[in-house]
């Protein structure tokens, strides 16, 4: 079809049905003349016209100030552009361009609301085309979206006090918002990249790091285990596996143990090394002469301590004997002084009653001596004597009777003597009692070291018995001496009575004496024989230690060698590589970047260079302000998030070089005219890419006093487009659009109210 | 879309003219350019594609780090 992409289409028809806000009963709006103005109040659906044309062609709409598009699985979401209780939505568009006519349909179903469901027709002069705008008007909904109808977002977003906002807006507005998403996703693709290989590289280093470590302690461990095996008996030269096999070979022959060593496998030299060292240690810990010395040493302690402590009380006791025999020799036997003292006890006995006697017969004397001196008659007369009765002369028988007692009671009297006698008799009986004692205590003292000395010799025959049972049956040559002397003791032993009375003391002590000296014989011969056992175990077992600590050494060197190949181990090569390519990807990657942002800054320089005198020539022509009367917009380059982004900044500029933007030194009205000048600068620049002959700009006149409405309204008419479509809520601005354009210009279609019962209407339908 | 890739392309001949890293430069432009041109044209959708585009390399790495890992700790 030779018409498409080379004409310019004008939009002549509008037909919706069930279309958001304008129900089924439907709505036509005629695009008969260059200028087309909506003019309704608020909501009366102006703006579902313009998204009427926009969903036709594209299946979707912007989304909010944003201006993006809705890229949604959810159904709801795309079924939102059915008018409520309609089962589809339906817009009918009609193009014309030199005498071709082009219809456009799409139709949306309740049930398959997907863009990709919708049924899109195209017909070019009544036949069925590809309905791609692309193809047939060069616009993309992007295009459509920036330069064709940029909608009440992209003027708010224009006007938004939020710099990064109209950053965005005018992104998307010269077209660059594309190569700006490149650019951030690169970026963030650099982030996450260098964020996981930091990682991953730390991961590596720490690994490499970790074996430097361990083999730095392992090489610590070897010359320790080198230092203590060259401390024993081994050479540097020894330090091998084969010559350690060779040591172990010699130690088992000289250990007499059969040891395999596989040429110096280290495994095998530790199983060879425990056998050995088994064997060395029992033979360090030794039976056969220790335990013949265990048994000498308890024979040696019997045959001497034991009989040294009998020997003692043989010694004590005879002693005791032998003071014994002094004593009786002194005071006589117990049998003799006994019968000393019963004679003595007689004689005191006689003495005591002839001394009683004669101290009656005193008492009766001066009895009477007394009665007679107290009888009253003189000397001369006679008195009966009281004693003897007869009659005699007082003086003569007071004469008598002191004659009497005289030589009875006088200081050598007879009574005297006789108590002198008494007193003698008494004091021998003492001593012989005290002899009697004596004689009988020492015989008892005799008695008790005799049953003690018993003990002992009955002890030491006990325990030599004992002794007797732990000899071997056939004893040998060191020995057999040891044995015959105890079995003689014990024969000697066997006569002695229970009650000690035939204790053979003197055989007894000689057996013991000779038993000493031949355990004390034999004892020297085996500590020799242990002696010399000991020194070669010992020279074993040092031999035994000096080949572990070799092991120890050939043990940690192999360690070694295993940990330095480690190093070098494949996994970590090939993870090193993989890294090195994942680094060599992100150097790509930033080469990428720095490239996008050279295009993306040079697109959009190239975008304001063309833009520029546009711009200002609209402002020229919106502005009535006395000294901003031109317009100006410049782009630089920021860095955020590790990505470019374009900083742009539009002025309005005065002829002595004063210039100012978004802010609080531009009223509100004239940010509207500077953001309607760079919509329409914009627009001019990308339309003569298209062939659409369209442009709809959606109430232009926010924040206009009624003087600036009117010269938008006079300005905006003059735009050369095919067909411009202007919505609006002020008569002013459709007044003087069309003065601006010529009244056979232009065709104003008023608006009702929207109601929910008859949706977006025009005033001439009912 | 074939604009801004023919301008990087003729960008990256610019800046690393014959190093071998312009092969996969180039390609990774195209990949990159491919998914735009398939509409999806948010940053996520650029960075993820990227991501792809160098996965088996970090895949690789970390496998081999994971084998390394576990041949280490057998010989510990």
């Amino acid at each position: 079809m030779s018409v498409v992409g080379q004409q310019t289409w004008s939009l002549c028809s509008i037909e919706i049905h069930g279309f958001l806000g304008v129900g089924d009963d439907g709505l036509t709006v005629q695009l008969d003349r260059p200028v087309t103005i909506l003019i309704g109040p608020n909501g009366s659906g102006k703006s579902t016209i313009l998204e009427a044309v926009e969903w036709a062609l594209f299946g979707i709409t912007a989304v909010g100030a944003a201006g993006e598009e809705l890229r949604t699985p959810n159904l709801d979401a795309h079924r939102m552009y059915i008018h409520r209780g309609s089962p589809e939505a339906a817009v009918h568009l009609e193009f014309a361009a030199d005498g071709h006519a082009l219809e456009w349909r799409r139709t949306r179903r309740h049930t398959k609301p997907r863009p990709g469901d919708d049924a899109v027709v195209c017909n070019l002069d009544g036949e069925p085309v590809v309905p791609d705008p692309n193809e047939l008007f060069g616009v993309t909904g992007e295009l459509f979206r920036r330069a064709v109808a940029p909608g009440q977002g992209a003027l708010q977003a224009l006007i938004s006090g939020d710099k990064t906002k109209r950053d965005a807006a005018l992104d998307r507005l010269f077209g660059v918002e594309l190569l700006n998403n490149l650019t951030l996703g690169l970026s963030k693709a650099r982030f996450d990249l260098e964020s996981e290989r930091r990682g991953l590289r730390a991961k590596l280093d720490g690994f490499r790091s970790g074996l430097r470590s361990e083999i730095t302690r392992r090489f610590d461990e070897r010359t320790a285990a080198r230092s203590a095996a060259l401390d024993g008996e081994a050479t540097a030269e020894m330090l091998t596996p084969a010559a350690a096999a060779a040591s172990a070979e010699a130690l088992g022959s000289e250990l007499e143990v059969a040891v395999e060593t596989r040429g110096g496998d280290l495994a095998t030299l530790r199983e060879t090394f425990a056998s050995l060292r088994t064997t060395a240690d029992a033979r360090w810990s030794g039976t056969g002469p220790g335990e013949r010395e265990t048994r000498l040493l308890e024979v040696a302690q019997t045959a001497t301590a034991h009989r040294d402590r009998w020997q003692k009380a043989v010694s004590d006791r005879l002693d005791e004997e032998t003071e014994f025999g002094s004593l009786v020799e002194s005071t006589g036997t117990e049998e003799h002084l006994d019968m000393e003292l019963g004679a003595s006890k007689d004689k005191l006995a006689q003495l005591e009653a002839s001394l009683n006697a004669m101290n009656s017969r005193i008492a009766v004397l001066s009895s009477a001596r007394e009665w007679i001196a107290a009888q009253p008659v003189s000397p001369e007369e006679e008195i009966e004597c009281p004693v003897c009765e007869r009659p005699m002369i007082e003086s003569e028988l007071a004469g008598l009777i002191d004659v009497v007692l005289a030589s009875l009671a006088g200081a050598d009297g007879e009574a005297s003597a006789v108590q002198e006698r008494v007193e003698g008799a008494r004091k021998q009986i003492r001593e012989l009692s005290a002899n009697l004692d004596a004689v009988s205590q020492k015989r008892e003292q005799v008695g008790t070291l005799a049953k003690r000395e018993q003990a002992l010799a009955t002890d030491i025959i006990h325990r030599l018995r004992g002794h007797a049972g732990q000899l071997p049956a056939q004893p040998d040559v060191v020995e057999a001496p040891v044995a015959t002397l105890v079995k003689e003791v014990l024969l000697l032993g066997a006569s002695i009575a229970p009650d000690g009375s035939s204790l053979p003391t003197p055989a007894l002590n000689d057996l013991l004496g000779r038993l000493a000296v031949a355990t004390r014989s034999a004892l020297q011969q085996t500590q020799g024989e242990i002696a010399q056992t000991r020194e070669a175990a010992q020279a074993a077992r040092e031999k035994v230690l000096s080949l572990e600590r070799t092991i120890r050494f050939l043990e940690a060197e192999a360690q070694l060698d295993e940990l330095d190949s480690a190093v070098g181990n494949v996994e970590l090569a090939t993870a090193s590589a993989a890294l090195d390519a994942v680094d060599s990807g992100v150097e790509t990657l930033l080469a990428v970047i720095q490239v996008a942002d050279g295009v993306s800054q040079a697109e959009a320089q190239a975008r304001i260079a063309d833009v520029a005198p546009r711009l200002s020539s609209w402002y020229e022509r919106l502005s009535s302000h006395d000294s901003l009367r031109g317009a100006r917009i410049d782009v630089t380059t920021r860095r955020d998030r590790g990505g470019s982004r374009n900083s742009y900044s539009i002025c309005a500029t005065s002829d002595d070089g004063w210039e100012t933007g978004a802010g609080p030194m531009l009223s509100g009205g004239y940010q509207t005219v500077l953001a309607v000048a760079a919509l329409c600068a914009l627009s001019d620049d990308e339309r003569s890419r298209t062939s659409l002959g369209l442009l709809a700009l959606d109430e232009p006149t926010q924040s206009l006093d009624p003087d600036m409405t009117t010269r938008m309204g006079h300005a905006v008419a003059r735009i050369n487009v095919p067909r411009l479509f202007l919505t609006t809520t002020e008569e002013t601005f459709a007044d003087a659009a069309t003065e601006g354009a010529g009244a056979s210009q232009v065709r104003v279609i008023r608006l009702r109210d929207w109601t929910a019962a008859g949706g977006t209407r025009t005033e001439g339908n009912p | 879309m074939d604009e801004i890739r023919e301008q990087m392309n003729c960008r990256l001949r610019e800046t690393l003219g014959d190093d071998t890293r312009r092969a996969d430069a180039e390609q990774l432009v195209a990949r990159v350019c491919d998914v735009l041109d398939q509409g999806d044209t948010s940053a996520e959708a650029v960075a993820e594609t990227v991501r792809e585009a160098l996965a088996s390399s970090l895949e690789q790495a970390e496998a081999a780090l994971a084998q390394a890992e576990q041949t280490l700790r057998g010989r510990a």
